[in-house]
């Protein structure tokens, strides 16, 4: 323990160095985050090159870890990526939006583990960050799905503001550029206004996408559900990827329902995968989370669909992934 | 006399004890319902169970020696409380009771207003009325007796919970939403989302039964005081003959009496006697605005036996008393019997709306014959429903229940983990279900409709019902013929929550739609045992919800074992 103790201090030290040394990557990436959803000409070609300056860094594009609690996992995979410091700017608003969709208690899996939402929480006010709230527009009753996942309870002790999603004010509609199917949607204004969002799905299986993960846990920013599945599940997911995009992505597959998913039932069948995938591409997140899950990412429509959109890759094979067993 | 208000110097100390238990009551019952939505809905889990009313019924309806014990045991204690010192539960236990002192005190301070513009200082109920004990008797047995004979109808109308629970449900707990979103406004105006948006649990139906049991209840009091509790209300009938000779009275010391008339004035139950002659102990709601009123301080609470009995029997010959309470009587039997026997008879006719089955009644309710006989429509489960599933009927359940809860799954759907509905409802309609069986309990069935499903008509991946269902009732799978996943339906599992119906997305009738069942029965579950592999759809003994581990994931044939 201690051993692995001093490699990801080292790590941490390292991305420190690192930040400092592409302090301008900093800013950039804090300016592309504060903007989403609001693309313009402009902040994209910021973006583009503060991305390639982030790639060009010495970090891997996706790192996975296994084989460890939540936290452990979370430590180990955040120091890899560079630190919680290169995602969440100093005095900046930070959004966690783990699934939070069903009341169901923590065992069910159904959720986003609790520690894990604490764990990442902390890290960001570590990181300096003003500001936490975790929110999600859950599918059940939202006060039971807060309460009984065990996530309410957990995030108010690590720090975080818990705020309500459930009522259509919280929502402002925005232009999805570059859509066909999903021209606008409501957002919830927390992630138009934050300065970064971490992306904290679980995933499981679902009756309508297959797979939900990471791009399907962007459906819980939004108010109307209905008019994803109304419109083309598969078009929507991608396409909310516009509107919504995540500063990093933190993919919880420690016990994976494979079965009876998004709710699932007492049928349910598991697996304890003990895994986490963390990257800031929601696509590539969501392929290595697919392969994760025992497919692959042609299996599910949307993960093409997104990486055709340009939103991310989907292509594994060409990437930096750095894999950590714990 | 000073010009106070209700006519008097200052409140006698049972005047002032009265007064702060009513508020504290009417406060408490206003919060179960202005926050039913909240965690406070515990409070509604509580306070209606206590209500005298709803405890008779329960202890008839009981099944659980518990729940019998509890419900004998609340109904026996407002009895013995009447019997030693009058209708102290009128006073200031019952809600209605408290609602209508309040709107009283407020009529007396508007016409003391009005009074001193036209320069007189009467602000006052009134003259003593004959007491009209047989038309009482009559009232109550026809409400009762219909009950009996199979319609609740004018029970829950009168029944002073079942009316109180109206208002709650139907306009105290949407007024509450509204200011707590007015707050909610404020505190994010401030950066702060310490007050959550909700939705105003607002319906039409709801508003309207609550404002039309405000409307009665209301202008009879202003216009004659407690005329209601006196006339109408059914527990008031029962506590009335409790009330008759009462272990502690208000008497009235002629040596001090100086037949002003002053308690005749305020007298709220319109039942102390002109000049000073005694006081109706039955119908005394103990107000204690006469001891407060009296200028020579000659009326008292206390052992001494009030006179005025007598007299008052005088005043009726037996001969009388026996003919009018027997027409009364036989006026309650007659229409009871009229009105249950036609519930009966038209229920069948107008009940399913033109459907085949009837809509799905809340959890607990058992059958639509034994829910239907025993809920009052009070509100209490439709106010604390976190779903707003539950919604009181308009004429869904006929047109000799209205008002009745059921659940309309358009907008919203039964909460697997949920049991609030039961837990709040104090007459037994709703059994008192564990929440473990509550979850097995058939509430209606689902029946799918893939001609309408967005799947086959648009062509393209749905699943939002599969998606919902809490127990694997509604599953996806992709056709034999290949294609898109469509949903399919095992009804021996479906216990009818409607989360499927709910969240079906297509625009008017949905594909997947669930109607309540007569009887509601148990549903098959599923559950996975150690080395049950692949066959998830096979057991139902045991405990729900397992979460057994039989992963079929074998991250091994990657790098360092990831897959990728």
């Amino acid at each position: 323990m201690d051993r692995r103790e001093f490699l990801s201090r080292m790590a941490a030290f390292g991305a420190a160095g690192a930040a400092l040394l592409y302090g301008p990557a900093r800013l950039f990436g804090a300016e592309r985050s504060r903007s989403s959803g609001l693309n313009d000409a402009g902040e994209k070609a910021i973006r583009d090159e503060a991305r390639k300056i982030r790639t060009a860094a010495a970090f891997p594009y996706l790192v996975a870890v296994r084989g460890g609690a939540p936290d452990a996992m979370f430590a180990a995979g955040i120091a890899a990526l560079g630190g919680m410091e290169r995602f969440v700017r100093r005095g900046g608003s930070v959004v966690v939006k783990p699934n939070i969709g069903w009341d169901v208690p923590p065992e069910r899996a159904a959720n986003t583990s609790p520690a894990l939402v604490a764990t990442v929480i902390e890290a960001c006010l570590a990181a300096g960050a003003k500001r936490v709230y975790v929110f999600d527009h859950p599918c059940d009753s939202w006060q039971a799905c807060y309460k009984n996942s065990g996530i309410e309870g957990a995030a108010k002790t690590a720090g975080a503001t818990i705020a309500p999603a459930a009522a259509e004010s919280y929502y402002q509609e925005v232009a999805v550029k570059g859509s066909k199917v999903l021209t606008s949607t409501k957002v919830h204004e927390l992630i138009l206004e934050a300065d970064a969002v971490i992306n904290l799905p679980v995933l499981k299986s679902h009756g309508g996408a297959g797979m939900t993960c990471s791009l399907k846990n962007l459906m819980g920013t939004v108010w109307d559900r209905e008019e994803f599945h109304f419109k083309g599940l598969d078009a929507c997911i991608a396409e909310v990827a516009l509107a919504v995009r995540p500063t990093l992505n933190v993919v919880d597959a420690s016990k994976v329902m494979l079965t009876g998913g998004p709710r699932g039932n007492g049928g349910s069948r598991y697996a304890e995968l003990g895994m986490q995938i963390l990257c800031p591409d929601i696509v590539a997140a969501d392929a290595a989370a697919a392969k994760a899950f025992g497919a692959g990412p042609g299996s599910f429509e949307y993960i093409g669909r997104a990486a055709a959109l340009k939103v991310g890759t989907d292509n594994l094979d060409s990437l930096d992934i750095r894999r950590i067993v714990l | 006399m000073q010009g106070t208000r209700a006519g008097f110097a200052r409140r006698s100390a049972c005047a002032r004890i009265r007064v702060a238990a009513s508020a504290i009551v009417f406060l408490l019952y206003a919060a179960a319902f202005a926050f039913s939505g909240s965690e406070a809905a515990a409070l509604a889990g509580i306070l209606p169970k206590l209500q005298f009313f709803p405890a008779l019924l329960r202890a008839l309806s009981a099944t659980a020696a518990g729940a019998l014990g509890g419900a004998i045991a609340i109904a026996s204690a407002v009895l013995l409380l009447t019997a030693m010192f009058g209708r102290v539960y009128c006073a200031c236990l019952c809600p209605l009771g408290a609602l209508q002192d309040g709107l009283i005190r407020a009529g007396r301070a508007a016409r003391t207003l009005m009074g001193r513009r036209s320069g007189s200082r009467r602000a006052h109920h009134g003259a003593y009325r004959r007491g009209r004990a047989a038309f009482h008797a009559g009232a109550f047995v026809l409400a009762a007796g219909a009950a009996i004979a199979g319609s609740t109808i004018l029970l829950g109308l009168l029944e002073p919970f079942s009316a109180f629970g109206k208002i709650g449900a139907g306009l105290v707990r949407p007024l509450a939403d509204l200011a707590n979103n007015g707050l909610a406004a404020l505190s994010g105006a401030a950066g702060s989302f310490a007050v959550a948006t909700v939705t105003v649990s607002w319906a039409w139906a709801r508003a309207l039964v609550g404002t039309a049991a405000l409307f009665i209840v209301g202008s009879m009091s202003l216009s004659s005081g407690r005329l209601y509790c006196n006339s109408l209300c059914p527990a008031g009938a029962v506590l009335r003959a409790a009330s008759f000779r009462p272990w502690f009275g208000l008497g009235i010391d002629s040596s001090k009496c100086n037949r002003c008339g002053a308690c005749e004035r305020v007298c709220r139950a319109s039942c102390a006697r002109p000049a000073g002659a005694g006081i109706d102990e039955n119908r005394c709601v103990r107000c204690f605005d006469c001891v407060s009123a009296c200028p020579s301080g000659a009326i008292r609470f206390g052992r001494a036996r009030p006179a005025f009995d007598e007299a008052g029997a005088a005043h009726d010959s037996s001969r009388r008393r026996f003919l009018s309470f027997g027409t009364a009587a036989a006026v309650g039997v007659a229409g009871a019997v009229l009105l249950g026997g036609s519930g009966r008879y038209l229920k069948p006719a107008v009940f399913m709306n033109g459907q085949e089955r009837p809509p799905a009644a809340p959890p607990g309710a058992g059958s639509v014959d034994r829910f239907l006989g025993s809920c009052t429509a009070c509100g209490s489960c439709v106010a604390v429903c976190p779903s707003g599933v539950i919604r009181p009927a308009e004429f869904q359940w006929g047109i000799l229940d209205p008002a009745k809860p059921y659940l309309a799954y358009d907008r919203a759907y039964c909460q697997f983990e949920c049991d609030r509905c039961l837990r709040s409802c104090p007459t037994g309609a709703l059994r008192q279900l564990s929440l473990e069986e509550k979850k097995l309990t058939r509430l209606g069935q689902s029946s799918l409709a893939l001609e309408r499903c967005i799947v086959v008509t648009n062509k393209t991946r749905c699943g939002s019902c599969a998606e919902h269902c809490p127990t694997g009732a509604v599953s996806m799978s992709v056709p034999k013929g290949g294609g898109l996943p469509l949903p399919a339906t095992d009804t021996t599992l479906c216990i009818g929550c409607g989360a499927c119906e709910t969240a079906c997305p297509v625009q008017g009738r949905k594909a997947i739609h669930v109607e309540g069942l007569k009887v509601q029965d148990r549903a098959r579950f599923l559950l996975i045992r150690p080395g049950d592999r692949g066959s998830a759809r096979n057991t139902q003994d045991g405990e729900g919800g397992g979460t057994q581990v039989h992963g079929t994931i074998h991250p091994s044939e990657g790098k360092d074992g990831f897959p990728f």
